[in-house]
């Protein structure tokens, strides 16, 4: 293993020893415009500021209370993340709110986690002021403008003891209707998560990581920025919105950089694919690359062969790709496929595998359906398969939820003692072995392999078949060319007797006035049926870029239907089955 | 519209789309998922084409294999529906 060995109790050990063994090495290079405009950072100079922010934090607050981060991406934030660390404070990262739609999840937050004080930018400040303003919840919150803390103020922190059980940060759940909770992560979880990318990935000392995730999100923070502090090699970082804005920015600073590790949710391949010309595949060389981390999101075999296809040009090559699982409430990671190997699939029978039974097919089957390897923990966690209802482990032909006993397992969610027993403290109901954290994703373990299926609480039940609502998006997206790819949501409503089907997807900018959306509304119902063997109840084409989403880009489906049932959805095209039998009403 | 002509659109949608055979001499009586010649699983198909051909909705606990087992059943529940 090529890995460099050195290990540490807490992550700012990690960072003390950097700054003392290589000070003047690149920690960080934030490309502030996505392309040109370079800002570095060395561990010695990273340390500095990290202790004048701590030091300053030791003024105002005291071990164990929680500091709100709401910083856009950049040195800011990690400095301020690592300030933290140093003053033995609770880190609260979070999105930063421009739109009053994300205020209420962020009012939700700050009230549960109790916040003494809120970190920010001058210039996030001004913009946000109204809400510190407006709403109780900040009434007794201190800001802390990142420009005021003093630069000379290092001399003046304050060692804390490093305490691996002490919790390092709060991460909370991408919750959008319900009120969202506070993984507790402690500085033993992080450290332990970040060995197992460390060995999972092959991070070692000529390493270079390249990431534009949401830095307040568990992939971002995690594997993006402090892997890079704990293993002692830089990471470029760029914004998720100059990723957005421009795809080919992301490849180009893997070429320019020579980057070897990066990781994205599957959607930012689909769009790479889609989005790079070829003019702009000319300057991009990917064979530098040694794990292209594909994760956080469904992942698809298509995608990653599209995208092999789309950029062998560039040298890249379908095995970087390591499809990997983990979840905030273990830390980030559970698994990950072996680097050098090839992404491993089997093809299964859909029709089964509603039915929770693994049948393996032939790629030739009308039900085919192919299923990812996601590897397996380098830091020896306990993963089972458990049947959700009876508690018992699943036979090796069934697909259970995936539970999960592991150092990287955190512990608990902050203040919810109930909640935080029934996920992190289950137990086999036969063997009584435990405990084990449910993650809530159904799934199978296959030649040493673990391999999704979905999500529990997303999954779509009709009439005792249990359906994936990414299957029947993926289904959507592709039966018409109006639609946009990953920008469709597909899940149950209850109307008191059954549950129904409903599909909302968004149509292409220049489909935007078309005059054909029952054709297109009447394409999605077919394929639908044809492929799922069910049909929809309703079928609503929405406008571009409307669909509700996460800051990561998932769909959030919940609140996609919430909108449809409070009839607030932005609608283009509406078709909905009679209620009584009867002729249609579209 | 009579029986015979929707059985006849029914019969071409079948064999092109579910049985992916145009050529298949498919007789009215014909059993078509007790026989396993179709998944029943496709019936939700054939749901949707009567909704969109012929502005009719078979309500799930109607669209099941003793129902809709022959072309004989389907057009005659397609033309009830048109008819009510």
């Amino acid at each position: 293993m090529s890995a460099d060995p050195l290990r540490f109790n807490t992550l700012m050990d990690a960072l003390l020893y950097r700054a003392e063994h290589q000070p003047n090495e690149l920690a960080y290079l934030y490309l502030e415009d996505g392309e040109s405009i370079e800002i570095p950072i060395t561990f010695g100079e990273l340390d500095r500021r990290v202790r004048a922010f701590a030091a300053h934090l030791q003024t105002i607050v005291k071990p164990g209370d929680r500091a709100l981060l709401l910083y856009p991406t950049g040195l800011e934030f990690i400095i301020a993340y690592l300030g933290c660390l140093y003053a033995d404070v609770i880190a609260v990262p979070t999105t930063v709110p421009h739109l009053k739609r994300s205020s209420p999840r962020l009012l939700l937050m700050m009230k549960d986690a109790e916040a003494h004080v809120a970190c920010t930018t001058r210039g996030v400040y001004e913009k946000i002021k109204f809400l510190a303003d407006e709403n109780v919840e900040f009434s007794d919150v201190r800001w802390v403008l990142s420009e005021e803390v003093r630069e000379d103020g290092a001399a003046d922190w304050q060692k804390p003891e490093s305490q691996p059980d002490n919790i390092a940060f709060l991460q909370y759940t991408s919750g959008s209707t319900s009120v969202p909770k506070g993984v507790m992560i402690t500085n033993f979880n992080l450290v332990r998560t970040i060995e197992d990318i460390q060995i999972g990935v092959m991070l070692d000392k000529n390493s270079v990581i390249v990431s534009w995730l949401p830095v307040f999100h568990d992939m971002g923070l995690i594997f993006g920025l402090l892997s890079a502090v704990y293993a002692g090699i830089p990471s470029y970082i760029m914004s998720p919105v100059s990723f957005l804005e421009k795809p080919y920015r992301w490849l180009h600073a893997i070429s320019r950089f020579k980057g070897t590790h990066t990781a994205a949710p599957n959607f930012a391949y689909e769009l790479c694919t889609r989005k790079i010309s070829e003019d702009e595949k000319k300057v991009i060389d990917l064979s530098s690359l040694v794990c292209v981390v594909n994760a956080a999101e469904p992942v698809r075999l298509e995608t990653m062969v599209e995208f092999s296809k789309a950029f062998e040009f560039c040298k890249f090559r379908f095995d970087q790709f390591t499809p990997s699982y983990g979840l905030a409430e273990a830390t980030v990671k559970v698994s990950n496929k072996k680097i050098g190997e090839t992404p491993a699939y089997c093809i299964l029978n859909s029709s089964d595998l509603e039915k929770n039974k693994l049948v393996f097919v032939q790629e030739s089957d009308p039900n085919a359906y192919p299923s990812i390897g996601c590897g397996w923990s380098a830091i020896d966690a306990d993963i089972r398969i458990v049947n959700p209802a009876t508690r018992v482990q699943s036979p090796p032909n069934e697909v259970g939820e995936i539970w999960i006993q592991s150092d990287s397992v955190a512990l608990g969610y902050w203040q919810r003692p109930d909640v935080s027993r029934e996920t992190f403290q289950a137990r086999l109901a036969d063997t009584d072995e435990g405990p084990f954290m449910r993650t809530g994703d159904m799934g199978f373990i296959h030649d040493g392999q673990v391999y999704i299926a979905g999500r529990i609480k997303d999954m779509v039940i009709i009439q005792g078949r249990n359906y994936y609502p990414q299957d029947i998006e993926l289904t959507m997206e592709k039966c018409h060319p109006a639609l946009r790819p990953s920008c469709g949501a597909a899940f149950a409503i209850d109307d008191g007797e059954a549950e129904h089907l409903v599909v909302v997807q968004e149509v292409r900018r220049e489909f935007r006035k078309s005059d054909n959306f029952k054709e297109i509304a009447d394409a999605i119902r077919m394929a639908v049926a044809k492929n799922h063997g069910l049909r929809v109840h309703a079928a609503v084409l929405i406008p571009p870029s409307t669909i509700h989403k996460t800051t990561s880009g998932k769909i959030q489906r919940s609140a996609v239907r919430e909108a449809f049932t409070n009839g607030t959805l932005e609608i283009l095209y509406e078709w909905r089955a009679p209620v009584m039998p009867g002729r249609p009403t579209g | 519209m009579d029986q015979n002509e929707i059985k006849a659109k029914l019969r071409k949608f079948i064999c092109n789309e579910i049985l992916n055979n145009a050529e298949y001499p498919l007789k009215d009586d014909e059993a078509l998922i007790t026989s396993g010649l179709m998944d029943s699983f496709s019936l939700a198909q054939v749901g949707v084409f009567a909704e969109l051909e012929f502005n009719v909705y078979i309500p799930d606990p109607e669209l099941t294999v003793d129902r809709m087992n022959t072309l004989d059943d389907m057009s005659a529940r397609i033309l009830e529906k048109m008819q009510a």
